[in-house]
């Protein structure tokens, strides 16, 4: 995947950068709202990772100007500025996401492969399927191995939402904009909770664990076929 | 501290806008005053002044009349009857050539200036009783009858021209108590104010150099100068308690922060000395990431509360309070389970509306609940209510019967950083409590920790909120 990384701060951007080179994408980087604007025209990223607060042209503006242009590739804001209304107008703008600084690395990678999914497949597929887990968007059922499974609407939520993003990695924070709709952190692991909740019900006397959690970083529900 | 203030521009009595008004109102009286005297003016003295003419005009017709019909001598007669013991009106007729004949109670023709339709004013001497003479004003018109016959008929207008002068005289005087009071007045009014305007200038002058603690007297007249020292003491207040604030803060950074800043490179340091020792060097870098994590959340904490208290207000929306609590319930109670502790809400099902900040209010709802279970022992219990008060303001209490919070501590724990020394050794930074009040504050809410007898009750209080449908206001149609 080519990744246009549009970031002022140099350090930054090459940490960026490095990591997301060694998961296998092409990384490019401009150092202003200009450069990133004519880079984006030019080379046609798969997705974007735009700073906030740019010098020339801001972050804002760079992006409004490509949705002026028609140009819907993905953008992920990032931003130092943790006003409470900075997301709102960061998504007004146009970007798809927003991830606060400092983040780890980790939350950026989730977020933007979660972003990318969801852009290239606009599938709302009315079954989500992952080994012999099987969740009916219509009929709301979900069931195992062919065992019906018993989940509340919440867990339901989680769980399609984990399917959504099948093999990729998804934070705690995501999880708790996407499934309950509140963008903060949560001081306690409060969802760690609810994954092991959900992971009871759905991996629990199956011989092959789906539900994983990834040290530092968050969920995936994957298997040993998938995992990268 | 403060950089250099600016000198104030040289004082001029004229340039205050005391003295403007005073001066501004003193034209005012003076121009609508002499109009009002005039029109007073016209309308009595002129209008005494016309009817003396007419009354003379009258009289010279009467007489001319009376000449017509029965002749020279008749008016001589009726001339001589009406001179007799007469003094308002006078009269005097004369015959060219037999100065004789010449009759009436004037002694001479007056000299002056005669306008051509006759008219003139003259003085005129009357015997007094005492002997002497007392010159009086007269006007009168001299008609020419018919050649040979000239004929005076006056009115001695004495008494009008004493009310003309009366009346310039209390003209003159009103206009001169009128400005020496207004300017008497003024002056005392422009005193009185020059030295509040003072006094609040030199207090915001010594705030500007430093002293916080300048406070203004106030009067409670309520007028503008009062409020405005209303207004400046309560800003005051608030400047005061911002850089107190603001100075704990810098004190608790920088003890709060330097701890784990200090285990941080501490800790990398010693993985660089494990360099062949990859797991322990793993362990290391593992460990150094969840000090960052902690400084970091510190850091985003102290922002948050910094920028809530910055006085700029987010974008408020209706946030139904009883769903909020609802909703962070289900997130939670999973986790309260996981530490036997069971968490009840009770909300009523109608909504309860307030106007608000959603995430923050979740957040500050989340940091309660995250503290609630944190300091509760397994087996214990937390309550969660929500209602709406008869005063129409939203409530929110937190209740758990965990060790509760020391009467002497309540206001402190407030703070940011303050930890009761009990919790040290539980995880957090300390902020969680103060964001919570950062954010009622916002909400212009009220926060209170009280007594569960055992535990503690946290009261969060949020104006303006209603119940949704429910009847309550007047039916549309």
């Amino acid at each position: 995947m080519h990744i246009l990384i549009v970031e002022d701060d140099t350090v930054a951007a090459e940490f960026l950068a490095k990591g997301l080179s060694e998961l296998g994408h092409v990384v490019d980087h401009a150092p202003d709202g200009l450069t990133g604007l004519d880079r984006a025209l030019v080379t046609q990223p798969d997705a974007l990772i735009v700073d906030c607060m740019l010098p020339e042209l801001d972050g804002l503006a760079m992006v409004r100007q490509l949705r002026a242009k028609k140009i819907d590739t993905p953008v992920l804001f990032l931003s130092a500025l943790r006003e409470v209304d900075h997301r709102v107008r960061g998504l007004e703008a146009g970007g798809d996401d927003y991830v606060v600084k400092p983040y780890a690395f980790a939350e950026v990678r989730a977020r933007l492969d979660a972003l990318v999914r969801r852009h290239s497949s606009e599938v709302t597929a009315s079954t989500l399927r992952l080994a012999d887990l099987e969740l009916d968007r219509l009929k709301r059922t979900v069931q195992r191995a062919g065992k019906p499974i018993e989940l509340q609407p919440r867990e339901f939520r989680m769980l399609e939402f984990l399917l959504e993003n099948a093999g990729q990695v998804v934070t705690r924070t995501m999880l708790l904009e996407k499934v309950w709709g509140y963008h903060f952190e949560p001081r306690t692991r409060v969802i760690d909770v609810h994954i092991s909740r959900l992971r009871a019900k759905i991996d629990r006397g199956f011989p092959e664990p789906l539900l994983q959690t990834i040290r530092g970083a968050g969920y995936s529900l994957r298997t040993s076929a998938t995992t990268r | 501290m403060a950089g250099a203030v600016p000198p104030l521009p040289r004082f001029s009595l004229l340039r205050t806008a005391a003295v403007q008004l005073t001066l501004l109102y003193l034209v005012l009286v003076a121009v609508t005053g002499s109009a009002l005297l005039t029109l007073v003016h016209t309308m009595s003295v002129g209008l005494l002044n016309r009817e003396t003419d007419e009354g003379i005009q009258r009289e010279v017709q009467f007489l001319s009349a009376q000449l017509r019909r029965s002749g020279p001598r008749t008016l001589r007669h009726l001339v001589d009857d009406r001179s007799y013991g007469q003094t308002s009106s006078l009269y005097l007729l004369a015959f060219a050539g037999q100065p004789a004949l010449t009759t009436g109670n004037l002694d001479s023709w007056p000299t002056g200036d005669v306008d051509p339709n006759g008219w003139v004013n003259f003085n005129y001497s009357l015997p007094e009783r005492g002997g002497l003479l007392e010159t009086r004003a007269a006007r009168a018109q001299i008609v020419r009858l018919e050649p040979g016959l000239r004929i005076l008929v006056g009115r001695d207008i004495q008494g009008l021209r004493m009310i003309e002068g009366r009346f310039t005289e209390s003209f003159l005087w009103a206009g001169g108590i009128v400005l020496v009071l207004g300017f008497a007045g003024g002056a005392l009014i422009a005193r009185q104010t020059l030295l509040r305007v003072n006094r609040i200038n030199s207090a915001a002058r010594n705030v500007l150099v430093g002293d916080l603690t300048q406070r203004l007297p106030e009067r409670g007249s309520g007028d503008e100068l009062d409020r405005l020292a209303g207004t400046f003491n309560i800003m005051m207040e608030r400047i005061e308690g911002l850089v107190k604030n603001l100075r704990e803060v810098t004190d608790n950074i920088a003890h709060d922060l330097r701890t784990p800043l200090h285990r941080l490179r501490s800790g990398l340091e010693a993985a660089l000395l494990d360099a062949n020792d990859s797991a322990k060097q793993q362990h290391a870098l593992d460990r150094a990431i969840a000090e960052a994590d902690q400084l970091i959340e510190t850091f985003n904490g102290l922002l948050e509360i910094a920028q809530l208290e910055s006085g700029v207000k987010p974008t408020f929306e209706p946030v139904d309070l009883a769903l909020l609590v609802r909703e962070l319930a289900e997130i939670y109670e999973p986790v309260a389970d996981d530490s036997g502790l069971a968490l009840f809400v009770h909300a009523e099902e109608t909504p309860c509306v307030c106007a608000g900040h959603r995430t923050l209010l979740a957040q500050s709802l989340s940091n309660l609940l995250d503290n609630a279970i944190k300091y509760s022992s397994p087996g214990g219990s937390i309550r969660v209510t929500v209602r709406v008060t008869p005063a129409g303001d939203g409530e929110l209490i937190l209740a758990d019967d965990g060790p509760g919070i020391p009467a002497s501590e309540r206001r402190r724990v407030l703070d940011r950083f303050v930890r009761l020394s009990t919790s040290r050794d539980l995880p957090g930074s300390g902020l969680g409590l103060s964001l919570v009040a950062a954010v009622v504050r916002l909400h212009d809410g009220a926060l209170s920790l009280e007594d569960n007898g055992p535990g503690l009750r946290i009261r969060i209080r949020l104006p303006g909120a209603r119940r949704e449908g429910r009847p309550g206001g007047p039916l549309p149609g």
